[in-house]
C-alpha cells in the first residue's frame, strides 16, 4: 500500500516529454495549407458515437437531473455537495468536523453508504464506510464540466453502491477549457480558495493542469437557541493538483490519463476532552486514471480502464484518564484497483447493446475500526449488459442485468426493466423495474472497534493492547440490502430545449436493511462495559412518493430551475437490543424538499442568481434531530472583456434567511459573504 | 524459317489490329479512392471496348514516351494532374478529383485541350440542401478558412438566391477556431462546413462537432466523413460518382471528331449522407438520403 512521490513524478515528467515531443513532431510536419483529396476521403476521428450522443431524454430508462455549467454558475455554490440541493429528492447535511453528507430520499447517516460517486468514470465512495469525502474530493469545482445524476436504483449501468442513485461527475475536455484561468473567492470563516488553469494543446495533445488551494475555518457552532455561538474545531486546508490528459493516437483511438493529489490538515476533536482532544488530522489522496477507447464505427467502440485511488486520513489520540493511558486511532487508508472493460455496438437497426466487465480490489486499513494493523482486501467481480431496443419511434425498450460477486456476498443478480413511449414529439411516459442490491461496507462487516490500553497496567497486570471498552463489533455474515424499484415518469421537453419537465411517481422497497444498534451486553472480553454498536441485517422501508424537475430557459442568460420531492416512508430499522427498540423511518424521509433556482441577466454586463432551498418533516438517522429549514443563496455577478481576456466579478451571500442546520443541531449554517474575481485568457 | 516468319505475321496480326484503336490513358494514384474511380470508368468504358482501347496506369507506371498517340489522358487526382500536365503530349487531358483551384492553376497544355471534374460540389447545391432538409432555418453561419476564404462573395449570392442569410467568419490559425465558432454558429442554428484544411481536419473536428452538438446546431459538411463523425448530414460525390461522370466524358469527349471534351464541370451525381444519430439527438426528422437526393436532382433539373 502507499506510493512513492517519485513515481508520480515520473508519471508527470513522461506525459511532459510526451507533450513536448508531438508540439516539435508538429512543427517539423509543416501544415499543408491547399486543399487537397485528403480532405474530401481521409477518415476523421468519429466524434460523435452511439454512446456519446446521450439518450434522448424520453428513451432513458431512469430518472435523470443534469446539472450544467450555467445551473453551477447560477447556484453560486462555494462547495461541491451543495449542488446536489438542486436535484429533486437529494439531502444536503452538514456534520461536525467540516464532513458534509449527501442522500436521496434520506434514510443516511453522515456516511451516505447507498449512493454511487463517479468522477470521470472513477468510483469514489470510500470502501470502509461506503460513504464519499466530499471535503477531499479530488476534483476542482471549475473544472466539472457537468454532473449526471440519476435518480433511483442503476447498477445496470454504474454497478456496486449504484443503489439509491448516481452521481456521476464530468470535467471538462480540455480541448473545451484552452487557455489560462484563474478564480479566486474569499469569504467569511476565513475562507479562501484560488484555482488555476492551465490547459493547452499540441497536435493530437489535449491537457489541462489545474492546481488548487481551498481552506475555511469551517461552521460555527451554535446552541440548539441560535445564541451562545462558539468557534466550531473544524478547519480545514486542502492544496489540490489535478491533470487530464487527451491524446488521439490515431485516426479512432483515444487516450486519456488522469492524476491528481490533493493534501492538508482537517481540524478535528471537540475539546476540552482527553478522548477527542482538538487536533489536526492529515488527509492525503491521490489517484491515476488511463482510459483507451477505441471507436470501431459510429456504431461500435471498445474501452478499457485501469485506475488507482489512494486515500490517507492520519489521526491517532492517546488520552492520559488516570489510571489509564488509552489509544484511540482514527487512522484510515484506503486503496482501489480498478479494471473496466466495455463493449457497445448495435447488433442490428434497431438494438444497442452494451456489455462489460469490471474487476477491483479494495484495500483496506484502518486499525482503530477493524482491529488489525493489517490491510484487509476486498476484491469485487462484476459482468453487466444492457440492451436498448426501438422497435418503432415510438417505444424504446430497455432490459438490462449486472451480476456482482464479492468478498461478502456469492453472486447477486440485479435486473432492470424499463420500457418508454412517445406520446407525441414533446411527450414521453416511462414505466420501470429495477432491483438493486449493496453490499455491506468493511466496517459493516469487520467491525472491530475498542479503546486500547497504550501502556501496560501494573495492578491487576494488564498487557499494552488490551481492549478496554468496545465501541463497535461486527460478527459478519451481513447480507446485502435490496431494494426494489417502481417507476412511473411523464415528461415534456420543447424542441428548442428551453423548456423541459419530468415527473416521476415511485415506490421504493427497501429490504434487508444494514442497521446499527446498540447492544448492553458484553462483547468481546473488554474490560468495560457500556455496551456497543454491532450490525445485523433488520430493517425495512418504503418509500413512496413523487418528484417533479423542471428546467425553463427563457433566455441564453436566463434560467429556472425547479425540483420538488413529495415522499412518504414506512419502516423500521434495529437501533437497540434487550429489549428491542427500533427507529420509525417514517422520519428518515423528508416529506417536502423544494429547490428553485432564478438566474437572469439583469443589464448588458450584470448577471443576477437567487437559489430557494426547503426541506420538512425530516430526521437524518445518524443525527436524530428534526430537520426543517428554509434558506437561499443570491450571487450577483458583472462580466468583463477586456484585450480577449473574459472575467467576472462576483458577490454571494450564501444562507441569506440567517441560521438553520441541515443535520445535527449543534452545527449551523450562517450567513455568509463572499466576493471573488474570476479570468479566462485564451 | 519461313513457317516462322508466318506464324510471326499471323500473330502480329490482332496485336496490330488493337494498336489500330485510339487509346485513352487513364493515371491515377494508388489510394483506394483512386482505385474506385478506376473500377467505376472501366464499367463506363469497357461498353464501348471495341471502339477504343483504354490502358489504366499508377503515376508510376506511366510513361509519357510510352502512351504518345493516346487520343485522350484522363489524370485522377491531383499528382496524376500536374504530373500529364507537365508532360509534352499534345492529347486532350481531362483532369479528376481536382480541387477547382488546382485546376485553374495548371499549366494550359501546349496546343491541347484540357478539363476538370471538380472534387467540390457546387455551392448552390449546399445551400439547396439547406432549404430542403431545414426548410425552418433562414440563417446560416459558416466559418473560412485561409483556402475557402475565396468563396464568401460566392457564398453570400448563392445564400441570396435561396433567401437564406449566411454569416461568415474568417480564421487564418485552427485555434481561431472556437471564437469563430461562437460568432456565427449560436446566431444561425445551422453551420455549413466548406472544405479547408484550417477548418476542417482530424484535430479540429472535435471542436467543430462537439460545439456545434452541445448548442443544438445542425452542422452540414462537404464528405462522407464528416457525416461519419458526427456531423448533421453532408453533400458529396463518392469515388464511384466521380469515376462514372469522369467515364461519360470520355465517352461524350471520343463521340466527337476530333476528340473534343465537355467544358470543367463541379460533379453532376452526387449523395447524401445523414447521420440519423445525430438528427435524432437534435429532435429532427430528416427524409431519407436518397429522396433528398431525387430532391436536389429535380430542382437543379428545373434549373
Amino acid at each position: 500500500m502507499g506510493s512513492t512521490n517519485n513515481n508520480r513524478i515520473k508519471v508527470f515528467g513522461a506525459l511532459l516529454g510526451l507533450a513536448a515531443w508531438t508540439g516539435y513532431a508538429q512543427a517539423a510536419d509543416e501544415l499543408d495549407l491547399a486543399l487537397g483529396e485528403q480532405d474530401f476521403f481521409a477518415e476523421l476521428p468519429v466524434i460523435l458515437t452511439a454512446t456519446r450522443l446521450p439518450q434522448q431524454r424520453a428513451d432513458v430508462p431512469a430518472a435523470v437531473t443534469v446539472i450544467d455549467r450555467q445551473m453551477i454558475e447560477a447556484a453560486g455554490v462555494t462547495d461541491i455537495p451543495s449542488l446536489f440541493r438542486l436535484v429533486a429528492g437529494f439531502q444536503v447535511g452538514h456534520d461536525r468536523e467540516s464532513r458534509m453528507t449527501v442522500t436521496y430520499h434520506g434514510a443516511a447517516d453522515m456516511f451516505s453508504r447507498r449512493m454511487q460517486v463517479l468522477v470521470d468514470g472513477r468510483s469514489i465512495y470510500t470502501p470502509i464506510t461506503g460513504g464519499v469525502d466530499w471535503v477531499d474530493l479530488p476534483v476542482s469545482l471549475e473544472d466539472i464540466a457537468r454532473i449526471e445524476v440519476t435518480r433511483g436504483p442503476n447498477g445496470v449501468a454504474y454497478g456496486a453502491n449504484s443503489f439509491l442513485g448516481v452521481i456521476n461527475i464530468i470535467t471538462f475536455h480540455p480541448a473545451d477549457v484552452q487557455g489560462f484561468a484563474f478564480k479566486t473567492t474569499l469569504g467569511e470563516d476565513q475562507y479562501r480558495k484560488g484555482t488555476m488553469r492551465y490547459a493547452g494543446n499540441e497536435g493530437a495533445l489535449d491537457y489541462r493542469l489545474t492546481v488548487e488551494r481551498r481552506e475555511d475555518s469551517g461552521l460555527t457552532d451554535l446552541n440548539w437557541d441560535g445564541a451562545a455561538s462558539k468557534e466550531a474545531n473544524d478547519d480545514q486546508r486542502t492544496t489540490a493538483l489535478t491533470l487530464r490528459a487527451d491524446y488521439r493516437a490515431t485516426v479512432n483511438d483515444y487516450l486519456t490519463f488522469h492524476a491528481g493529489e490533493s493534501r492538508g490538515p482537517r481540524e478535528r476533536g471537540y475539546g476540552p476532552s482527553e478522548d477527542d482532544p482538538i487536533r489536526w488530522q492529515q488527509s492525503h489522496g491521490d489517484y491515476q486514471q488511463l482510459r483507451w477507447k477505441h471507436i470501431h464505427s459510429s456504431t461500435e467502440e471498445f474501452s478499457v480502464q485501469v485506475y488507482r485511488n489512494y486515500q490517507l486520513h492520519s489521526d491517532s489520540v492517546v488520552a492520559d484518564i488516570p489510571p489509564f493511558v488509552l489509544g484511540l486511532d482514527y487512522t484510515i487508508e484506503t486503496e482501489r484497483y480498478n479494471l473496466e472493460f466495455e463493449h457497445l455496438f448495435a447488433p442490428a437497426d434497431d438494438w444497442r447493446l452494451a456489455w462489460g466487465a469490471e474487476a477491483r480490489i479494495d484495500y483496506s486499513r484502518a486499525p482503530g475500526y477493524l482491529g488489525t494493523p493489517d490491510a484487509y482486501k476486498h476484491n469485487l467481480y462484476r459482468l453487466f449488459a444492457n440492451g436498448e431496443w426501438q422497435p418503432d419511434e415510438r417505444w424504446t425498450v430497455n432490459v438490462g442485468a449486472l451480476v456482482e460477486h464479492n468478498e461478502f456476498n456469492r453472486s447477486n443478480t440485479s435486473p432492470r426493466l424499463a420500457v418508454n413511449y412517445r406520446v407525441d414529439e414533446a411527450h414521453y411516459l416511462r414505466a420501470s423495474y429495477t432491483e438493486a442490491y449493496r453490499t455491506p461496507a468493511v466496517f459493516e462487516e469487520r467491525a472491530d472497534a475498542a479503546i486500547l490500553l497504550v501502556e501496560p497496567f501494573p495492578f491487576p497486570p494488564l498487557p499494552a493492547g488490551t481492549a478496554m471498552d468496545q465501541i463497535y463489533y461486527s460478527a459478519g455474515n451481513l447480507r446485502p440490502e435490496h431494494m426494489t424499484s417502481y417507476e412511473l415518469g411523464f415528461g415534456s421537453y420543447a424542441a428548442d430545449r428551453r423548456v423541459g419537465y419530468e415527473i416521476k411517481l415511485y415506490r421504493e422497497e427497501i429490504r434487508d436493511v444494514i442497521a446499527p444498534y446498540i447492544d448492553p451486553a458484553q462483547t468481546q472480553d473488554e474490560l468495560m462495559n457500556f455496551g456497543s454498536y454491532k450490525f445485523t441485517n433488520d430493517g425495512s422501508t418504503n418509500i413512496t412518493g413523487f418528484e417533479i424537475q423542471a428546467r425553463v430557459q427563457p433566455t441564453d442568460a436566463s434560467l429556472i430551475s425547479l425540483a420538488y420531492a413529495y415522499a412518504h416512508a414506512r419502516g423500521y430499522t434495529l437501533d437497540r437490543v434487550t429489549p428491542d427498540e427500533y427507529i420509525d423511518m417514517s422520519v428518515a424521509t423528508p416529506e417536502h424538499t423544494l429547490s428553485l433556482l432564478l438566474a437572469s441577466r439583469l443589464s448588458a454586463d450584470w448577471h443576477g442568481s437567487l437559489g430557494l432551498y426547503h426541506v420538512t418533516n425530516f430526521e437524518w438517522p445518524g443525527a436524530n434531530d428534526p430537520v426543517s429549514f428554509t434558506t437561499a443563496d443570491a450571487t450577483l455577478r458583472k462580466q468583463f472583456r477586456n484585450n480577449g481576456a473574459e472575467g467576472a466579478m462576483f458577490f454571494t451571500v450564501r444562507d441569506l434567511l440567517g441560521p438553520y442546520y441541515d443535520y445535527v443541531n449543534d452545527v449551523f449554517l450562517e450567513k455568509r459573504v463572499y466576493f471573488g474575481i474570476e479570468l479566462q485568457v485564451p | 524459317m519461313p513457317a516462322l516468319a508466318l506464324l510471326f505475321c499471323l500473330l502480329a496480326i490482332p496485336l496490330l489490329a488493337v494498336a489500330e484503336l485510339p487509346r485513352v490513358v487513364v493515371v491515377g494514384g494508388e489510394n483506394t479512392h483512386h482505385r474506385a474511380v478506376f473500377a467505376a470508368m472501366r464499367q463506363v468504358l469497357g461498353r464501348d471496348s471495341a471502339r477504343y482501347e483504354v490502358i489504366y496506369r499508377t503515376i508510376e507506371q506511366y510513361r509519357p514516351d510510352s502512351t504518345t498517340g493516346a487520343v485522350l489522358r484522363v489524370a485522377v487526382g491531383t499528382a496524376a494532374a500536374r504530373t500529364l500536365g507537365a508532360a509534352p503530349d499534345a492529347a486532350p487531358l481531362l483532369c479528376v478529383l481536382l480541387p477547382r483551384d488546382d485546376y485553374l492553376a495548371l499549366p494550359q497544355p501546349a496546343g491541347g485541350e484540357m478539363s476538370g471534374l471538380f472534387l467540390e460540389q457546387p455551392l448552390p447545391r449546399y445551400l439547396a440542401l439547406l432549404r430542403l432538409a431545414l426548410p425552418q432555418h433562414e440563417q446560416v453561419g459558416a466559418v473560412l478558412g485561409p483556402v475557402s476564404s475565396a468563396l464568401a462573395a460566392d457564398l453570400q449570392q448563392a445564400g441570396y438566391r435561396q433567401q437564406l442569410q449566411i454569416t461568415t467568419a474568417s480564421i487564418t490559425a485552427e485555434r481561431e477556431l472556437t471564437a469563430a465558432l461562437e460568432q456565427v454558429a449560436r446566431p444561425a442554428g445551422v453551420l455549413l462546413a466548406l472544405p479547408d484544411p484550417v477548418v476542417v481536419n482530424a484535430d479540429t473536428a472535435r471542436t467543430l462537432i462537439m460545439t456545434a452538438y452541445h448548442k443544438g446546431i445542425a452542422l452540414v459538411g462537404y464528405s462522407q466523413a464528416l457525416a461519419k463523425a458526427g456531423a448533421l448530414m453532408a453533400v458529396h460525390s463518392t469515388p464511384e460518382q466521380f469515376g462514372q461522370e469522369a467515364g461519360e466524358m470520355v465517352r461524350a469527349a471520343l463521340s466527337a471528331s476530333p476528340v473534343r471534351l465537355p467544358p470543367a464541370r463541379h460533379p453532376a451525381y452526387f449523395t447524401v449522407s445523414v447521420n440519423y444519430q445525430v438528427a435524432r439527438a437534435l429532435e429532427l426528422n430528416l427524409p431519407p438520403e436518397d429522396r433528398l437526393v431525387a430532391r436536389l436532382r429535380q430542382q437543379e433539373a428545373a434549373q
